[in-house]
């Protein structure tokens, strides 16, 4: 009796037990918010609703490579398959770990990996980059292995800025438990209670996010300045075992650099460690911002931030898509007629969904029409086997069409014969291939003359921007971006031609964009000036230069701004100025005892700015001299 | 670490298993060092304090013990009760004591900053008792070091007590506790209703007072108030709130602690309040201090002076600062003035005893004693005289009811994301009425069933009712999981007595 009592209430126990983990399960899963699940910050844990060993291509980076690999469109074109794998500042520790728990159900024949992350400056391992990784992978050994790493990493480093950041075990509990995190919503709503378990919802995208701002860029594109980040902690650990668990199940592993001139800007200097490094291990690296790969052309393919738009995206997926049949022979995976259907599913929503964000994707349809310099441009999606297509136009949205061109190449046709504030309406026609013949929807704008004579001017500290006037422009917008933000924002609307800047913050660096516009009744138009690289900044000036107890002594005004100093020195036989030190922006004086007796040597500062890959100085100030003394 | 984390979970569920898993001789070691764990968690250099007023309790208790003789005992005692009173007054009321002579002579005060061991007060008290008791022959000295220094560090209570005497603990170190599925549920019955008090129920509270208090200004003084009254019951559900987990987890383990805390604001009387407010405290008071002054065995005057003293005596033991002081004279006024109108009633020929027939009358007097206390909680509180009175000038001369309430109805009616004094506007307003309520009616249910003589809650849901017994308990869980206030930003450490 005594003994079965006990078995009871062990069994009892055991039940209790298993009663709670089910509860705490489901408000796990309620309380973690789904709404990130399928959204633009990764798709990880749709991966796993994939079938099984239907994917060539896995993709493993951050926002650059799910903004540039699209692998519908890769599908559409080559019949390869893949997904990506990734989410927002994805580090290699995660890639690593998505890659090891990938191939309990996947055999791709190529792993992708993108290149951002060789060099980004070390490893801030924020809680909200570290969720989007954790909570939609589902719990394996390799999720506890990446939790653990994560979690060291984050409590290390938020602990400097945060001392109430929790310790390690904590923070590992609230990636293992998301509820102990995310008990404290106050967003909770009616889609977490419609779909507790959505976190896994069906990705028709798969992994690869549109970015459907198609809107031209602005070309401001920072000249990279190489400022000897070397690889980085991350890169040096992960990557050689991502190569490993590539080589031990067969696969081919590519690193590529998708086209992002903001961060990896123009000249070689950033992408050297990469290649080198990549050289040393012997993996395969593919610049694709190399002419030779893809003619991007950076204003249309590129949004704000350096990423690849909707078109850029489908010309990057495209590219490799024809890289990795022709160059490296892969074969898709014969596809069950069920899989093949799922994926021409995912085609129909591709197209589906990028027209309703205003983007028209489709093969031999005109992408959109932009104002140039004297000219209307025409850009129109590539369509199979199709090498000329032939333009129409008409003057505004009646009367005839006339033909203006029967074997445009390429992808663009600039239209010069255009009148500025008059409307035209255009279709093309593609001469070949597969969908010869078919005319495109036709597509209407207004072509107004880019303003002219744009200038930005500080005069004792007041901006002052003007330009020439636009005939049929109805008004001018100004935007404005400070040198920190990458997006530009509305600063002013007016109709005349000239404006001045009275918000503008001493010291900063700003950057000014000019829009005439004009309206139809329905939409507007608009024609962009030339971007200014205008420096509005005050230059800082040396007041004074003293030779004191065996060091050089330079003192300045203070500056208003957030900027760091840069003191610039020429020493004897040196023939320019070099930067012997970087100070913080409050500073009014610099001490440089490095200095041989009986020199002379020559001071400059500069306010300095500091991005993530580069640096931007203002003018120099004054120069000033000294000799040390003997 | 304290109670309301995730190593404490860890370190109690370990030593839970193996205590039942060892044999007797290994179960108080193994308790010592989880205790020992416990306390080092906190900081591991002042370890060195409980290791030393241990090591010094149990010498001089020897020592009483070998003196009876003559006076030997008497000076051992006071050597003992003094060095530790000294070390109290040292760690905690070096700055008080400073900066109040600096105020009068107008000189600038010595400051000390150090970090004063954990649970100074309640330990200090302890070993006081331990010693004091030893003294007056009620126990004997304890020669077991490990069995001493188990029972002045035994974890569920080092911290915040309750204040258990040493005649009462001790020997329960001998006994062979066998699992018992009974005790289990009681405990730990207790254990999470402790926790969901003082997590869900005062740490909700607190962010709520802790916002009108921090910005008196921007605030109505009907807000004043309800922050005030919020007060009374964010003090109780912490402290009572740690001493269930306390006592549940002891009780898990096979030992029965005093009850501390008896549904105080249930009570028809400041007196009676008294008797049901951290009772293993005012038990020591009653024996340590106010029955040595002479209690009530004296005049009418002397008694309510050592009234006045005792409560003097348990303000300056709450907080180095006059508001404490304020706080605990206070409430020795209060009781003064009871016992002077029950003097007067009895006179009367008044039963003074019983309990109002009505229930208004009942009723009222239940409300006159909260109000009465939560009065002086104000004090208590604030800790300074100044922010004090500027509380309850708020509350008299910008009270703006009518604006109070259609603030509150604004920012319930906005809804998620928006903020009602400081918690969110839904999120975090229903949740806490809720669970609020809960918790008032739990008291008034276990202060029916007090007053009929029947087991205490927990005990009656060990014994039936499965189905109760998992749904409070898992419903008091899950509130803990989602309503609790805890993890990032929030400081697991801040139980309001855990700086005494």
């Amino acid at each position: 009796m005594k003994k079965s009592l006990k078995l009871s209430a062990v069994l009892r126990g055991v039940l209790y037990l298993a009663i709670f983990a089910l509860l705490f399960t489901a408000v796990n899963l309620l309380f973690t918010p789904s709404h990130a699940g399928v959204s633009e910050f990764g798709q990880v844990g749709a991966f796993y609703k994939e079938p099984r060993n239907t994917i060539d291509v896995i993709g493993l980076g951050s926002c650059n490579l799910y903004t540039s690999l699209s692998p519908v469109v890769m599908y559409e074109k080559t019949g390869i398959t893949s997904y990506n794998i990734c989410c927002a500042d994805q580090e290699f520790s995660t890639s690593y770990y998505y890659l090891k728990d990938a191939l309990k159900t996947q055999s791709p024949k190529v792993v992708v990996v993108e290149a951002l992350f060789f060099l980004a400056e070390n490893t801030k391992k924020r809680e909200p980059y570290n969720r989007l990784a954790l909570d939609y992978m589902p719990l394996s050994l390799n999720k506890l292995e990446l939790m653990s790493e994560l979690s060291v990493r984050e409590s290390e480093w938020m602990k400097q800025y945060d001392p109430t950041t929790p310790d390690i075990p904590l923070t590992f509990a609230g990636y293992l438990f998301p509820i102990l995190r995310f008990h404290a919503r106050n967003d909770f709503n009616s889609e977490d209670l419609a779909s507790p378990f959505a976190l896994s919802q069906y990705s028709y995208l798969k992994g690869g996010t549109p970015w459907y701002n198609y809107t031209r860029n602005d070309g401001n594109f920072y000249d990279q300045v190489y400022n000897g980040n070397t690889l980085n902690e991350m890169t040096l650990k992960y990557i050689p075992m991502i190569k490993e668990l590539c080589d031990s199940n067969g696969i081919e592993m590519i690193v590529v650099k998708s086209p992002n001139y903001l961060r990896w800007g123009r000249d070689d200097s950033y992408t050297k460690p990469v290649r080198d490094y990549c050289e040393e291990l012997g993996i395969r690296f593919m610049d694709f911002q190399l002419p030779e790969y893809n003619n991007f052309d950076i204003w249309d393919y590129s949004d704000h931030t350096g990423r690849l738009n909707v078109y850029g995206m489908r010309k990057f997926s495209e590219t490799l898509g024809s890289y990795l049949t022709e160059n490296l022979g892969l074969k898709p995976t014969a596809l069950s007629d069920k899989d093949r259907a799922a994926w021409d599913k995912c085609i129909d929503f591709y197209y589906k969904r990028a027209q309703e964000k205003g983007c028209d994707c489709y093969q031999g349809h005109i992408a959109r029409v932009s104002s140039l310099d004297g000219a209307l441009q025409v850009r129109w999606n590539v369509c199979d086997e199709c090498e000329s297509f032939s333009v129409y136009r008409r003057e505004g949205q009646d009367g005839s069409y006339v033909l203006l061109t029967d074997s445009a190449s390429g992808e663009t046709y600039e239209d010069t014969g255009v009148v500025s504030g008059r409307g035209y309406t255009y279709y093309v026609v593609p001469n070949s291939g597969s969908l010869a013949g078919t005319k495109s929807p036709e597509v209407y704008a207004e072509y107004l003359d880019m303003p002219d004579n744009f200038t930005v001017r500080n005069v004792n500290g007041q901006i002052l921007l003007s330009w020439d006037a636009v005939d049929d422009a109805e008004r001018y917008v100004l935007q404005r971006r400070s040198g920190k933000s990458f997006a530009f924002e509305d600063l002013a609307v007016v109709t005349g031609t000239s404006f001045t800047d009275d918000s503008a913050v001493e010291g900063r660096v700003y950057y000014y964009r000019l829009l005439a516009e004009s309206d139809d009744g329905k939409d507007s138009y608009q024609s962009m000036s030339e971007i200014v690289y205008e420096l509005p900044r005050s230059t800082p000036e040396i007041t004074e230069v003293a030779f004191e107890g065996g060091e050089a002594v330079i003192s300045w005004q203070p500056l208003n701004n957030l900027s760091e100093i840069a003191v610039l020195r020429r020493g004897p036989g040196e023939e320019g100025f070099t930067c012997i030190a970087v100070i913080g922006g409050d500073e009014t004086s610099f001490r440089d005892g490095n200095v041989l007796s009986g020199a002379e040597y020559y001071y400059v500062i500069a306010a300095l700015d500091s991005y993530i890959n580069f640096n931007i100085t203002s003018e120099y100030s004054n120069t000033v001299s000294i000799r040390a003394a003997e | 670490m304290s109670f309301n984390t995730l190593d404490f979970l860890l370190l109690f569920f370990a030593t839970l298993v193996l205590y039942f898993l060892l044999p007797h001789k290994l179960r108080n070691p193994l308790l010592l060092i989880s205790s020992y764990v416990f306390y080092a968690a906190y900081d591991l250099k002042l370890t060195a304090y409980l290791v030393i007023t241990t090591l010094f309790a149990y010498v001089i208790g020897i020592l009483i013990d070998r003196s009876r003789e003559g006076k030997g005992a008497k000076v051992w005692m006071i050597i003992g009760v003094c060095a530790n009173v000294l070390v109290l007054a040292f760690y905690k009321y070096f700055n008080f004591l400073s900066s109040t002579a600096a105020s009068f002579v107008k000189m600038k005060p010595i400051t000390l900053k150090w970090l004063v061991p954990l649970g100074i007060s309640f330990i200090t008290f302890t070993v006081i008792s331990y010693i004091v008791d030893v003294y007056r022959g009620k126990i004997k000295s304890e020669k077991n070091i490990l069995k001493f220094a188990l029972f002045v560090s035994f974890f569920p209570k080092v911290v915040q007590g309750p204040i258990e005497r040493a005649g009462d603990i001790l020997p329960q170190f001998d006994v062979k506790h066998s699992f018992d599925l009974e005790r289990f549920r009681e405990g730990m019955l207790m254990a999470i209703y402790g926790l969901f008090m003082k997590m869900v129920v005062a740490d909700t509270a607190a962010i709520i007072v802790n916002t009108i208090y921090g910005d008196l200004e921007t605030y109505s003084g009907a807000a004043v108030l309800l922050a005030t009254v919020l007060f009374s019951f964010q003090i109780y559900f912490d402290f009572a709130g740690y001493s269930y987990t306390a006592i549940g987890a002891a009780k898990v383990l096979g030992f029965d602690f005093s009850p501390n805390f008896c549904q105080p604001y249930m009570s028809l009387s400041v007196s009676e309040f008294w008797r049901r407010w951290h009772c293993s405290l005012n038990r020591w008071l009653t024996e340590y201090i106010y029955i040595p002054l002479g209690g009530s065995r004296c005049s009418k005057r002397e008694r309510r002076f050592n009234v006045l003293v005792t409560f003097g005596i348990s303000g300056l033991w709450h907080g180095a600062d006059w508001g404490y002081v304020i706080w605990g004279l206070l409430n020795g006024v209060y009781v003064n003035i009871e016992n002077m109108i029950k003097g007067a009633r009895e006179k009367r020929g008044k039963d003074v005893k019983k309990a109002p027939r009505t229930f208004i009358g009942r009723e009222l007097k239940r409300i006159l004693t909260f109000i009465l206390i939560t009065f002086t909680w104000v004090f208590f509180r604030t800790e300074k005289l100044s922010f004090a009175l500027a509380v309850f000038k708020r509350i008299f001369t910008h009270f703006r009811f009518v604006g109070f309430i259609k603030y509150v109805f604004t920012q319930l009616k906005a809804g998620p994301q928006n903020t009602l004094f400081g918690i969110d506007a839904f999120f975090g307003v229903w949740p806490f009425v809720l669970c609020f309520a809960a918790a008032i009616v739990v008291d008034v249910i276990a202060h029916r069933r007090s007053l009929a003589s029947k087991k205490n809650i927990a005990a009656e849901l060990s014994t039936g009712r499965r189905w109760l017994r998992w749904g409070l308990s898992y419903i008091m869980i899950f509130a803990i999981i989602i309503f609790g206030i805890y993890g990032y930003g929030y400081n697991s450490s801040a139980f309001i007595y855990a700086g005494f």
